[in-house]
């Protein structure tokens, strides 16, 4: 519930509001009661949730389509509560991506499906935060040391050649997870499932598959601009316990 | 006498784009990496103006501003908090400790210029030659 006081402050320091669909979606998440019917509404009110979810969902040999009266309530029961949560955390987090490079490095990135890009095969840079709260999860941002290097150039404004160690490029990959991270977390708080956050850690894998915490379910993201490819994975255990079918 | 800014941010890509974004105008820019070394430096420097982010290592953005505005020497040191976290109830926690403003990152340099100029008052450097 959000008191005057807190929205007093909000416009004195212009803090922008989370969609209203995906507050909406989140509130009736974090109050643990909602019934399908209910979950079913906003996200049909949303044109994008609601591709979204069928995409998540579809069936080999399906094609369910969102004007399909029943569509999102058979693709609600067939994926659980689990998978709603993370419906809503992958439009925050999308929403936290897009916005941190397009304000600090003007890159613009379109979000494409996984599957249409190459997948990284050598040893890559991974930037790793763990959430602790209402719900445990975790984000990984995958990218290439090109990307990386090409990253930290525009963020500090400088050519890519004249970075003097791979230092700066860590720290500048580590701040930009650090912003999506933190802008991402806080839409959670605002939308009632407030969590803790790790301070981000970049390191270096060839290993390619998505690291779910204990019980979780996970999503990976793509996001692609005419110079940089890269993916987010999220991985999250809505209740910490187990739970996850609609009631 | 040019302005004095004390930037506390762990990392060094903020302060950078931090000390190029005020390089235009009459201030001197001063750094620190944590909470720990910022009071150390707001004590030493008397800045005119604190930038300070919230998650830090040793010591955190909060527990800093804490403890200045415990200092009577610091207490009405002017601070703008520059952090990613924005969530409703924590900047209410955080304006009720004392802040002149909050810029939630990422930002742009425009943005960190405008709110530094309501709270003292920067010089283009072209500006203050002629």
């Amino acid at each position: 519930m959000r008191s005057f006081e807190t929205e007093m402050i909000a416009r004195r320091f212009g803090l922008e509001p989370i969609p209203e669909s995906v507050l909406r979606l989140t509130n009736l998440i974090a109050r643990q009661d909602a019934d399908l019917e209910a979950i079913a509404k906003v996200i049909r009110e949303d044109p994008a949730l609601t591709a979204r979810l069928l995409r998540m969902t579809q069936r080999p040999g399906r094609n369910e389509q969102p004007s399909d009266e029943s569509a999102v309530e058979i693709a609600l029961m067939r994926s659980g509560l689990g998978l709603v949560f993370l419906l809503a955390m992958g439009d925050l987090l999308t929403r936290a991506l897009k916005k941190t490079f397009t304000v600090m490095l003007a890159l613009k990135l379109d979000a494409v499906n996984p599957r249409d890009v190459t997948p990284i095969t050598e040893e890559h840079m991974l930037c790793e935060v763990d959430f602790r709260g209402k719900a445990i999860g975790k984000i990984q941002l995958r990218l290439t040391e090109q990307t990386g290097r090409m990253l930290a150039a525009r963020m500090l404004s400088v050519p890519a050649d004249l970075l003097s160690s791979s230092g700066e490029k860590d720290d500048a990959v580590n701040e930009l997870a650090n912003m999506i991270a933190g802008n991402f977390l806080s839409n959670l708080a605002d939308a009632g499932l407030p969590c803790q956050l790790t301070v981000p850690i970049v390191y270096r894998t060839s290993e390619f598959t998505i690291r779910s915490v204990a019980g979780g379910i996970c999503e990976r993201m793509a996001f692609r601009s005419p110079e940089a490819k890269m993916f987010l994975d999220v991985s999250v255990n809505p209740w910490n316990d187990g739970r996850g079918a609609l009631k | 006498m040019p302005i004095k800014i004390l930037s506390i941010d762990d990392s060094r890509t903020i302060r950078l784009i931090v000390t190029r974004a005020l390089m235009p105008y009459d201030c001197v820019v001063v750094e620190a990496a944590n909470g720990q070394e910022g009071l150390a430096a707001a004590a030493r420097e008397k800045p005119d103006l604190i930038l300070l982010d919230i998650t830090m290592p040793v010591m955190d953005g909060v527990t800093m501003l804490a403890e200045l505005r415990q200092d009577p020497a610091l207490k009405d040191l002017p601070v703008i908090m520059l952090t990613a976290e924005s969530g409703r109830e924590n900047v209410l926690h955080i304006a009720k400790l004392g802040v002149h403003d909050y810029l939630v990152k990422p930002f742009r340099a425009e943005q960190l210029i405008e709110k530094a100029s309501r709270a003292v008052r920067l010089e283009r450097k072209a500006d203050k030659a002629a």
